[in-house]
C-alpha cells in the first residue's frame, strides 16, 4: 500500500467514525459494530487503528469522551460528536460525495 | 451516564486505556461466542481483528498522556486567570483599601527605583563604551603637603611619561576635563573638552562610532579632534561628512577624525563635547607650554589598563618605584609619594565624595520606606482577610484546597504590587531627573533605564510576596473553621497580635528615618549658618575665558578695566570691583616680611594669602571692616602703600597690640612698607567647613603689578537677570568672540553643601513618606480594632463606662504600639547612627534634641490616628452593639 492510499484510508476512517457517532453516542466497540453491520464486513480495518483514530479526534476536539456504564453494566468510554466534529463530518461528507460523483462519471463513460 | 473528570496522573491515563481495551475485548469475544464460536477461537479472532494489542495500547497511552499534560497546563492557567480576575474584582469592591495599598506601594517602589538609578550610575555600573572595565584603574598620588598627607588624582605630564615604562600597565594615559571657547556660526560659547594623551582610548578600549580615535604610541602635536556622539548629532546633525572638516576651539583649528561611540565619556560622569590631544590642547588650556616639561604643573588625571593577570597592588608598587625614580632630581615636592591604583569610578576611589556615600544612605533609607509600606500593606490585607474570614472559611469547607487558597491570596497581593510597581515607576520617571540633578549635576540623560526598570520589577515582586506573606498564611489557616463556628472570637487575638507587631515595625522604621532626617537637617542648618565673611547672596563673579587668545597682559587689563566700569554702570549692579584672588576662587600665597618678625607664621591651610583688589572691595563683597578703613580711589600708585589684614592674621602677627599702622612688605618688592589701614572680618578661603580661619590680607591692585582677572559685582534683584546683563555688558567691551563666565557666588559655594542638602532633602522627604504611611497604618489598625470590639465596648457602656474611659481604652492601644516602636527605633538609632558621624556637620549622631523631636512627632501621630476611632468607640450604642453577632 502506498503512502497516498494510507492517507485516503485514514481520512475515510475518520469520516466513517464521525458518521457512526453522529447516529448515536457510543463506545469504541459500538462504533466498530455499527460500521461492520453497515458495510456487511467489506471494510476491513484493524480495530486498534480505530481506537487510535478515536483518541486522535478526541484530542483534536472533534469528539468528546465520557466514562459511563454500558448496557451490560460495565464501565466503558463513550464518545460523542462535538460541534467541531459535526462540522468536520459535514465538510468531509460533501467532499466525498463530490469525489465519488466524479469517479462515478468517469467510470460510467 | 455518570461523569468522570479527566485523568490527572499518568497511571490514571494508562488505567483508562487498559479499561477501554479490556471492555472492547470482552464485548468482542462475547459476541463471537454468541455467534457460536468456542471461547478460544473467539479470543483468537478478536485479537486478529484488533491487531497488535501491545503496540496499539502503548500508542494510545502515549497520545492520551500528552493530552493529559496539555489539559493540566490549561487547567493551571485557567485557575490563575480565575484567581486574578477574582482578585481584581474583589479589590474593585473595596476601592479605598485597594487605592491606599497601591499608593503606599507605589511610593515605596518609586522611591527605591529613583535611588537605585542614581546609585547604579554613581557607584555600580561601569561607564558606557569601556571594554573589560575591570582592568581599567584610576591612579592617585598620595603625598605630603604642608603637615598633612593628601591623596590627589592629578599628576604632572613628566610623571605620566614615567609610568609608560611600567610593565604591569598595558597602557596608561592622562586626561583633563576643561572648556574652550568654540567658534561656530552661532555666538561663541565655552564647550566641554577633554584633553587626552595618545593612549587614552587604548586604555578605555573604546571604539569609534565613525572615523578613528587617537592611538599613536607617543603624543604628537597633530591638531585632530574626536567628537562626542551627542555633540556630533546636535552640532552637525549626525552628518558623516564631518570627517576631515575642522573645528575651531580656542586658538587652534582641529581636524575632525572621528566620532566616539554613543554615551562614551571616559571614566568621568561629566558631559563631554570634544576630545582633543593633550599636547596642542594643553597649551591652550594651561596658557603656557611649560606644563610639558615641568614637574610642578599637577593637572592630568591618570587612568591605566592593567596587563592581564596583574593585581592592583603589584601595579601600584611598580608605579610607585617609577614615580620616585622620576622625581629623584626634583625634590621640591614630596619625593616619597606613593601611587595608588584604585577603582575607575571616582566615587569609589579614596576621595569618594560625600554625595556618593549619602546616596547610599538614601538608598538604604528608601528600602526602609518600602519595608514600612510593605508592613502597612500586610496590615491592610490582614484586616481585609479578617473581614472576609467567613467567605474564606466557607471556601475551605467546600473543599477548596489550601494551596488553591494560597494561590488565590498571593494573586491578590501580587496584583496589588504589580499595579503599585507600575505607578511607582511612573513616580520614578517624574522625579528621578530632578533628584539626579541634585546628586549628579553633570550627569547627562535619565537614570531610569532598563536596569532601573528591572530593579523596579524585582522590587515589586518581592514587595508582593512580602506584603502578602502574613495575610496569606493567616487567611489559608485551616483553623478558620473553628473561628467561624465560635463567632469572631479567639483567632482574632492572634491576628491582632500580628497586626500590632507590624504596626510597631512601621513606627520603629519611621523613627529611624526621621531621626536620620533630623540629623541631616540640623547639619544643613549648621552649614547654612556658617559665617562666610562675604555676602554671597548678592555677588556675581565674572571673567573672560582667556584660553585661546593671544593678547598681551596689558591688553587684558584694558578689557578688564572697561568691563569693571561697564558692569558698575549697569542698573541692576550697585558696585563692581576688580580682583585677583577671592573667596571660594583662586588664592595666592606670597612671601612677605614684617619688621621685627623673624618668621611669618603659617595658617592651618598655608598662607598667608593675598588678594589684589580694587577700591571699595570690602563694601562691595560685604566683608565687615572691624577697624580702620576700606580701600578707596585715593589708594593709587603714587600714594603711600596700604594693606588690609584679616582679623586672624592681625591676631597672629601682632597678638598684643593693634595692627593698625604696622608694616607688611612683599619679599619680592624689597619689603617696601605697606601700612595696615584696616582690619577685616575673616572670610572662608575655599572650604565652606574649614575649621580654622586662614591668614588673609588685601592690597590695592593699583599699587602693584598684579592686575585683576575677575570682576566682582554687587547686584540687586533677580540673579538670573543680573547674570545675563553682566554677560552682555562684558561681551560688548571685551575681545571679539570671547566667552564670558558669569557665576553667582551662591552657586559657587552651594555644591560644597550638596551632601547635606541631599541628605536633608531626601531623608526628610522619605521620612515624611514613611510617617504618612505609618500613620495610615496605625489609623486602620485602631479603627479596625474598635470595630472588632464593638460588642465589648457596648457592654462596657451598658455597665456605665464613661466616655473618657472609653476614649482612653482606644488611645491606650495606639500609644502602646507607638511607644514600643519609638523605644525600639530610638534604641536602634542610638546604636547605628555613629556610623554616619562623618557625614554630619557639627551635630552629634546621638543628638538628644533630634530624638526628642522625633518622639514628639510620633506621639502626636499616635493621638491623631486614634482620635476618630476613639470618638466612634465613645459613640457605640450598647443596644445595637449587643445585637451584633448573636
Amino acid at each position: 500500500m502506498t503512502r497516498k492510499d494510507m492517507d485516503l484510508l485514514q481520512g475515510t476512517l475518520d469520516v466513517l467514525i464521525l458518521k457512526a457517532l453522529e447516529v448515536k453516542t457510543t463506545h469504541g466497540y459500538g462504533v466498530i459494530k455499527w460500521l461492520r453491520d453497515r458495510t456487511e464486513g467489506t471494510l476491513e480495518v484493524e480495530e486498534g487503528a480505530l481506537y487510535t483514530a478515536l483518541h486522535r479526534m478526541e484530542k483534536k476536539g472533534w469528539l468528546a469522551a465520557e466514562w459511563g456504564v454500558s448496557d451490560n453494566n460495565r464501565r466503558a468510554k463513550f464518545y460523542c460528536l462535538t460541534t467541531i466534529g459535526k462540522r468536520q463530518l459535514d465538510l468531509r461528507q460533501e467532499n466525498w460525495h463530490h469525489y465519488a460523483e466524479a469517479v462515478h462519471k468517469v467510470l460510467e463513460t | 451516564m455518570g461523569k468522570k473528570k479527566h485523568p490527572l496522573t499518568r497511571s490514571e491515563v494508562e488505567r483508562d486505556v487498559d479499561t477501554e481495551i479490556e471492555f472492547h475485548f470482552e464485548r468482542s469475544i462475547n459476541e463471537l461466542i454468541a455467534d457460536g464460536m468456542s471461547a478460544a477461537d473467539a479470543r483468537r479472532t478478536a485479537e486478529e481483528r484488533f491487531g497488535n494489542v501491545g503496540r496499539y495500547s502503548q500508542k494510545l497511552k502515549q497520545t492520551a498522556d500528552v493530552g493529559r499534560k496539555q489539559r493540566a497546563a490549561l487547567v493551571i492557567l485557567e485557575s490563575v486567570f480565575t484567581d486574578a480576575r477574582q482578585a481584581l474584582r474583589g479589590l474593585a469592591r473595596e476601592k479605598l483599601t485597594a487605592v491606599t495599598i497601591i499608593v503606599t506601594l507605589a511610593l515605596g517602589i518609586g522611591a527605591n527605583t529613583t535611588m537605585f538609578g542614581i546609585v547604579d550610575r554613581l557607584l555600580l555600573r561601569p561607564p558606557p563604551g569601556i571594554t573589560e572595565p575591570g582592568a581599567v584603574k584610576r591612579l592617585y598620588v598620595q603625598r605630603a603637603f604642608l603637615d598633612r598627607t593628601i591623596t590627589s588624582a592629578s599628576v604632572t605630564y613628566p610623571d605620566l611619561l614615567d609610568f609608560k615604562a611600567a610593565g604591569n600597565f598595558r597602557d596608561v594615559a592622562g586626561y583633563w576635563n576643561s572648556s574652550l571657547p568654540y567658534r561656530s556660526d552661532a555666538a561663541p560659547r565655552s564647550i566641554d573638552v577633554v584633553a587626552v594623551t595618545s593612549r587614552f582610548f587604548a586604555v578605555m578600549g573604546a571604539r569609534p562610532f565613525i572615523g578613528r580615535l587617537f592611538s599613536t604610541e607617543a603624543d604628537t602635536d597633530e591638531t585632530v579632534a574626536v567628537l562626542d556622539h551627542g555633540f556630533w548629532e546636535r552640532e552637525f546633525g549626525g552628518d558623516e561628512r564631518v570627517l576631515g572638516r575642522s573645528i575651531h576651539l580656542g586658538q587652534k583649528s582641529y581636524t575632525i577624525v572621528g566620532v566616539a561611540s554613543p554615551g562614551f565619556r571616559g571614566v568621568e560622569l561629566r558631559r563631554t563635547d570634544v576630545w582633543l590631544p593633550a599636547l596642542p590642547a594643553g597649551d591652550d588650556i594651561m596658557n603656557t607650554p611649560v606644563w610639558r616639561t615641568s614637574r610642578g604643573f599637577y593637572w592630568l588625571r591618570m587612568v591605566a589598563r592593567l596587563s592581564p593577570g596583574v593585581g592592583s597592588d603589584v601595579a601600584a608598587a611598580e608605579a610607585t618605584t617609577l614615580h620616585r625614580l622620576g622625581r629623584a632630581e626634583d625634590t621640591r615636592y614630596d619625593p616619597e609619594a606613593t601611587i595608588l591604583v584604585e577603582h575607575m569610578l571616582a566615587a569609589r576611589g579614596p576621595n569618594g565624595s560625600a554625595v556618593a556615600r549619602v546616596s547610599q544612605w538614601v538608598l538604604g533609607v528608601s528600602i526602609a520606606v518600602l519595608l514600612v509600606a510593605c508592613a502597612n500593606v500586610a496590615n491592610l490585607l490582614l484586616a481585609r482577610m479578617i473581614r472576609r474570614r467567613r467567605e474564606l472559611a466557607v471556601r475551605l469547607a467546600l473543599g477548596v484546597s489550601r494551596s488553591r487558597l494560597i494561590s488565590f491570596l498571593t494573586m491578590e497581593s501580587m496584583a496589588l504590587a504589580a499595579t503599585g510597581g507600575l505607578v511607582g515607576l511612573g513616580f520614578a520617571f517624574l522625579f528621578s531627573e530632578r533628584i539626579a540633578q541634585v546628586v549628579l549635576p553633570s550627569l547627562v540623560g535619565t537614570t531610569i533605564d532598563q536596569r532601573a526598570i528591572w530593579f523596579a520589577i524585582t522590587v515589586s515582586l518581592f514587595a508582593g510576596i512580602f506584603a502578602g506573606l502574613v495575610p496569606t498564611i493567616q487567611g489559608s489557616n485551616p483553623n478558620l473553621m473553628a473561628s467561624v463556628k465560635s463567632g469572631t472570637g479567639d483567632a482574632a487575638t492572634g491576628d491582632s497580635r500580628i497586626r500590632s507587631a507590624l504596626g510597631v515595625v512601621q513606627v520603629c522604621l519611621s523613627v529611624l528615618l526621621l531621626f536620620g532626617a533630623g540629623l541631616f537637617l540640623k547639619s544643613l542648618n549648621q552649614v547654612n549658618s556658617i559665617e562666610l565673611g562675604i555676602d554671597s547672596e548678592n555677588i556675581m563673579v565674572a571673567s573672560y575665558d582667556r584660553s585661546g587668545f593671544d593678547f598681551e597682559d596689558s591688553q587684558w587689563d584694558q578689557f578688564n578695566n572697561r568691563a569693571i566700569e561697564t558692569v558698575a554702570a549697569l542698573p541692576s549692579v550697585t558696585s563692581a570691583v576688580g580682583v585677583l584672588g577671592y573667596p571660594f576662587g583662586p588664592s595666592y600665597g606670597k612671601g612677605i616680611e614684617i619688621p621685627g618678625l623673624d618668621s611669618i607664621p603659617r595658617g592651618q591651610d598655608g598662607g598667608p594669602y593675598v588678594s589684589w583688589v580694587g577700591p571699595h572691595y570690602f563694601k562691595t563683597v560685604g566683608t565687615e571692616i572691624i577697624l580702620g578703613r576700606d580701600f578707596d580711589e585715593t589708594d593709587t600708585a603714587g600714594q603711600p602703600l596700604v594693606v588690609v589684614v584679616g582679623e586672624h592674621m592681625a591676631q597672629m602677627l601682632w597678638p598684643n597690640e593693634s595692627a593698625l599702622g604696622k608694616c607688611i612688605g612683599f619679599s619680592d618688592e624689597d619689603g617696601a612698607c605697606m601700612q595696615v589701614v584696616g582690619i577685616a572680618r575673616d572670610t572662608k578661603r575655599q572650604n565652606l567647613t574649614q575649621a580654622n580661619p586662614s591668614l588673609l590680607y588685601y592690597v590695592p591692585a593699583s599699587q602693584h603689578d598684579d592686575p585683576p582677572h575677575t570682576v566682582m559685582a554687587r547686584f540687586a534683584g533677580d540673579p538670573t537677570a543680573a547674570t545675563v546683563a553682566i554677560r552682555r555688558a562684558m561681551s560688548e567691551v571685551g575681545p571679539n568672540q570671547a566667552a564670558v563666565n558669569v557665576r553667582y557666588m551662591k552657586d559657587i559655594i552651594s555644591p560644597q553643601a550638596q551632601s547635606w542638602t541631599l541628605g536633608a532633602t531626601m531623608l526628610t522627604a522619605y521620612g515624611i513618606l514613611a510617617l504618612i504611611v505609618a500613620a495610615i497604618g496605625l489609623y486602620s489598625l485602631i479603627a479596625y480594632s474598635v470595630d472588632q470590639r464593638r460588642k465589648e465596648l457596648g457592654i462596657r457602656t451598658a455597665l456605665g463606662a464613661t466616655t473618657p474611659k472609653l476614649v482612653w481604652l482606644v488611645l491606650r492601644e495606639s500609644l502602646k504600639i507607638v511607644l514600643t516602636g519609638t523605644v525600639v527605633g530610638g534604641g536602634i538609632a542610638m546604636l547605628a547612627s555613629p556610623a554616619m558621624r562623618d557625614l554630619l556637620y557639627q551635630v552629634s549622631p546621638r543628638d538628644p534634641m533630634v530624638l526628642a523631636t522625633v518622639a514628639g512627632i510620633l506621639l502626636s501621630i499616635s493621638f491623631g490616628a486614634a482620635v476618630l476611632p476613639a470618638r466612634k468607640a465613645a459613640g457605640v450604642d450598647p443596644n445595637e452593639a449587643l445585637r451584633l453577632e448573636q
